[in-house]
């Protein structure tokens, strides 16, 4: 009874809206706005928390100076090799020993085509058994770099980002002319914001015979404990072992608590603009619309009807407004790549693409009723508490 | 009945629209400040430091992580137009836990506080740290966040460098506090560059960066291709660039993210305030009767006007002066490592001013209305 009273009640003010465009106006462009800024905000974060979750396995061990927070900051020394290669739990290569990417992690500044701006990205070194260390990595153009020459490969983020870098072009680094021999893809991850080469060459080019880091594939995510218990064994060894999606998701962690806090005081500040604006707007729309209220409490549709039917007219046009702004973010921002410092303390570059993803869309959806039932409800508390007789006295 | 008490009975008379609309405009100028004030507290940082167009960086050309070998000091010396030249090593560090962040950086005491004269710290201080080597300067407002004192013996431990033996802990002696121009130049930590270099693990005689200063009068881009053209083609090759220029550099490293974030969040701003605009502007339309009937009365048109816009201003200006309000506590608690953030007085009076303009703006068309329509008609059409 009462859900037919609300359709109708509905149904006829929608008709009347040509009457009264402001107001509608005001709720539909004002969560639209909200919306995209929402959407485009945690969109960000989305993007560059996935960017940095994909890059790390459960199945995979990396292995770092004690301490040490980042790779970039942490140096192993060589005598790690042989303790590797007695460690437990470790997948076999085709030669049946244990795998290990022995890497140097440095940064690498390239200026961006056009213009005299100069971004830094990792600069990664990896040794021969990282193909079979990280299957992810598939070149998308040109070939993998040889071990002892002056090559290397970038990611498709670095490309992008640089502009004009293509396969056999030259980058000047430490005096000595390297190509650019491919350009990798890895499952849309953060690696595809670095540089990689050979390990050998990195540390004869940069005078050092320490590493950065090993990336250790695992027989099985369950295999962890066994290999870290077999290197811990090792004493004055100085190194942490964790798991690789560990790392990364500390390191997503780190970078999008900046991001969300962003995100987070932006949309409240102006979602509260945009919901005080709809209050506004249709407490005056429904001042214009009391004696038409007064009438149809008077012809028997119920007071809770009546209230009802203003509370799903104002959520009504916020979702419109939501949808209009969602779709407005996807179809401008989705899948737009960026790049960004991702945290404190670090200096290199990370590059992600905006993802607007359900729930980003989802959590808009519910902000926009919210703003819809908060928008709606001192109105409609108001006509609900309208004097019929009064109101129709002053006709 | 004076100006005020008219201008202000319109409000009174309907104080839920007056509430809702100061609410509304509070927020949108809240967010306003937060936005602004972040972008020019970076402006303001920068302009802080004014002599850093003739001041030189030099950092390895692969990237500001490498280091450049101690050597290159006496070589820079001798380059034409140097006046000072002194080595700069970042210590990346936190004090206590990892949340406590520490920019350290290892110099020559001396010669960081001559050529930075607009860190004001007194001579014997920074002779006090030249002669301890474990002496330390940090700045008021690092000093006074963790609650050093000059004579504190402090331990900081470094992600970056590590004493031989593998130990991060590094001990120091605060010997001095600096005062700075700007509280977000405030908070580095200076410390003995030898102590560093002799006391790490490795990395010993390496330099993260060159500062020079340049002779007064001397072309400083000259300078600075001088000094690569000395290294280039070597194994450390160098990237030489004013101080500002690497500010500038840094801050383009957020890239494109801050120039997106800012434009998108402008827009949305600016549709904000078109749909505050817009409410004055109705609400005033539909007080035109009694406008009109002051007319008729005999007020002059100028003053009906006068009366609509001080109503307009008096909703925008005191919506801005809280939401701004807002904005200088907000912006506090943005994160630490976007520099020691807020609210610049230059923020609040563009705010203000956009606070009048839009006052003006709403409150145009309703004037012209009244100007324009006999008041007769008006005062008809109410019937």
């Amino acid at each position: 009874m009462i859900m037919s009273q609300v359709w109708t009640l509905f149904w006829f003010s929608m008709r009347a809206v040509a009457t009264r465009p402001g107001a509608c106006l005001v709720l539909i462009i004002g969560t639209a706005g909200v919306v995209t800024l929402f959407c485009f905000l945690f969109g960000i974060s989305e993007g560059l928390a996935s960017a940095l979750i994909t890059a790390g396995r459960d199945d995979r061990a990396l292995i770092l100076r004690g301490g040490s927070e980042t790779e970039a900051a942490s140096r192993l020394k060589p005598e790690l090799i042989s303790v590797l290669m007695g460690a437990s739990g470790v997948r076999l290569g085709a030669d049946g020993k244990p795998m290990a990417s022995l890497e140097i992690v440095r940064a690498l500044e390239l200026p961006v085509s056009d213009s005299s701006v100069r971004l830094s990205f990792p600069l990664r070194g990896v040794t021969a058994a990282q193909a079979g260390v990280r299957p992810e990595l598939r070149i998308i153009e040109g070939r993998m770099f040889q071990a002892g020459v002056y090559e290397l490969i970038v990611g498709r983020a670095v490309s992008k980002r640089l502009g004009a870098l293509s396969i056999g072009e030259r980058i000047q680094l430490r005096g000595a002319p390297w190509t650019i021999t491919g350009i990798f893809t890895a499952n849309g991850s953060a690696l595809e914001s670095e540089v990689l080469a050979d390990t050998g060459t990195l540390q004869s080019l940069f005078q050092t015979a320490l590493f950065s880091s090993a990336l250790v594939p695992l027989q099985s995510a369950q295999t962890f404990d066994e290999f870290q218990q077999s290197l811990l064994a090792h004493p004055g060894l100085d190194i942490d072992v964790i798991r690789e999606q560990a790392y990364f998701e500390r390191q997503a962690g780190r970078s999008n608590d900046t991001l969300r806090s962003v995100a987070l005081i932006v949309t409240c500040l102006i979602a509260l603009a945009a919901a005080f604006a709809s209050i506004n707007a249709m407490h005056t729309a429904m001042r214009a619309r009391l004696p038409e209220i007064a009438t149809l409490r008077a012809i028997g549709f119920q007071r809770t009807a009546v209230i009802a039917a203003i509370l799903v007219e104002s959520v009504f046009f916020c979702v419109i407004g939501a949808a209009i702004g969602a779709a407005l973010a996807r179809l401008i921002l989705q899948g737009e790549i960026f790049s960004t410092l991702a945290g404190g303390g670090t200096i290199v570059q990370t590059a992600f693409s905006l993802q607007i993803t359900p729930a980003v869309i989802g959590a808009s959806g519910a902000l926009a009723v919210g703003i819809g039932l908060v928008g709606g409800l001192m109105p409609a508390i108001k006509a609900g508490r309208l004097q019929v007789a009064d109101a129709l006295r002053e006709l | 009945m004076n100006f005020l008490d008219l201008a202000t009975s319109g409000m009174r008379r309907n104080r839920v629209r007056v509430a809702l609309s100061l609410l509304c405009i509070t927020f949108a100028f809240a967010l306003f400040g937060v936005l602004a004030g972040v972008d020019q507290s970076f402006d303001e940082a920068m302009a802080g430091l004014d002599g850093d167009s003739r001041r030189l960086f030099v950092t390895s050309r692969v990237s500001q992580l490498d280091q450049l070998p101690l050597a290159y000091l006496e070589k820079i010396r001798q380059i034409e137009g140097v006046l000072t030249v002194f080595p700069s090593t970042r210590l990346y560090g936190y004090y206590q836990s990892p949340d406590n962040w520490v920019g350290g950086f290892a110099v020559d005491a001396i010669a960081e506080f001559s050529v930075y004269s607009e860190f004001r710290v007194p001579a014997e201080q920074v002779s006090a740290m030249n002669e301890l080597r474990a002496g330390a300067i940090a700045g008021r407002n690092l000093a006074q966040q963790y609650g050093w004192k000059i004579g504190d013996r402090i331990t900081l431990l470094s992600d970056g460098w590590q004493r031989s033996g593998g130990d991060n802990s590094w001990v120091f002696d605060i010997v001095g506090i600096y005062d700075a121009p700007d509280p977000s130049l405030g908070r580095s930590f200076f410390l003995n560059y030898e102590y560093l270099n002799e006391a790490r693990d490795v990395g010993k005689d390496s330099v993260g960066n060159f500062i020079v200063a340049v002779r007064p009068g001397e072309d400083v881009g000259r300078v600075a291709a001088q000094i690569d053209s000395q290294f280039a083609n070597s194994a450390d090759e160098t990237f030489t660039q004013s101080g500002k220029e690497t500010r500038r550099n840094r801050l383009r490293q957020f890239g494109d993210i801050k120039l997106l974030v800012s434009s998108i969040v402008s827009a949305t701003l600016v549709l904000l305030f078109f749909l505050i605009g817009n409410e004055i502007r109705q609400s005033t339309d539909n007080r035109i009767h009694e406008l009109a009937l002051l007319k008729a009365l005999g007020f002059p048109g100028g003053y009906v006007f006068a009366l609509v816009l001080a109503e307009a201003l008096m909703l925008t200006v005191i919506g801005c002066i809280v939401g701004l309000l807002i904005a200088s506590q907000l912006i506090t608690m943005l994160p630490k490592y976007l520099g020691y953030l807020s609210l610049p007085l230059s923020t609040s009076m563009n705010g203000v001013a956009i606070a009048g303009v839009l006052a003006i703006v709403s409150s145009i068309l309703p004037a012209v209305r009244i100007h324009r329509l006999p008041v007769v008609d008006v005062l008809r059409g109410s019937q």
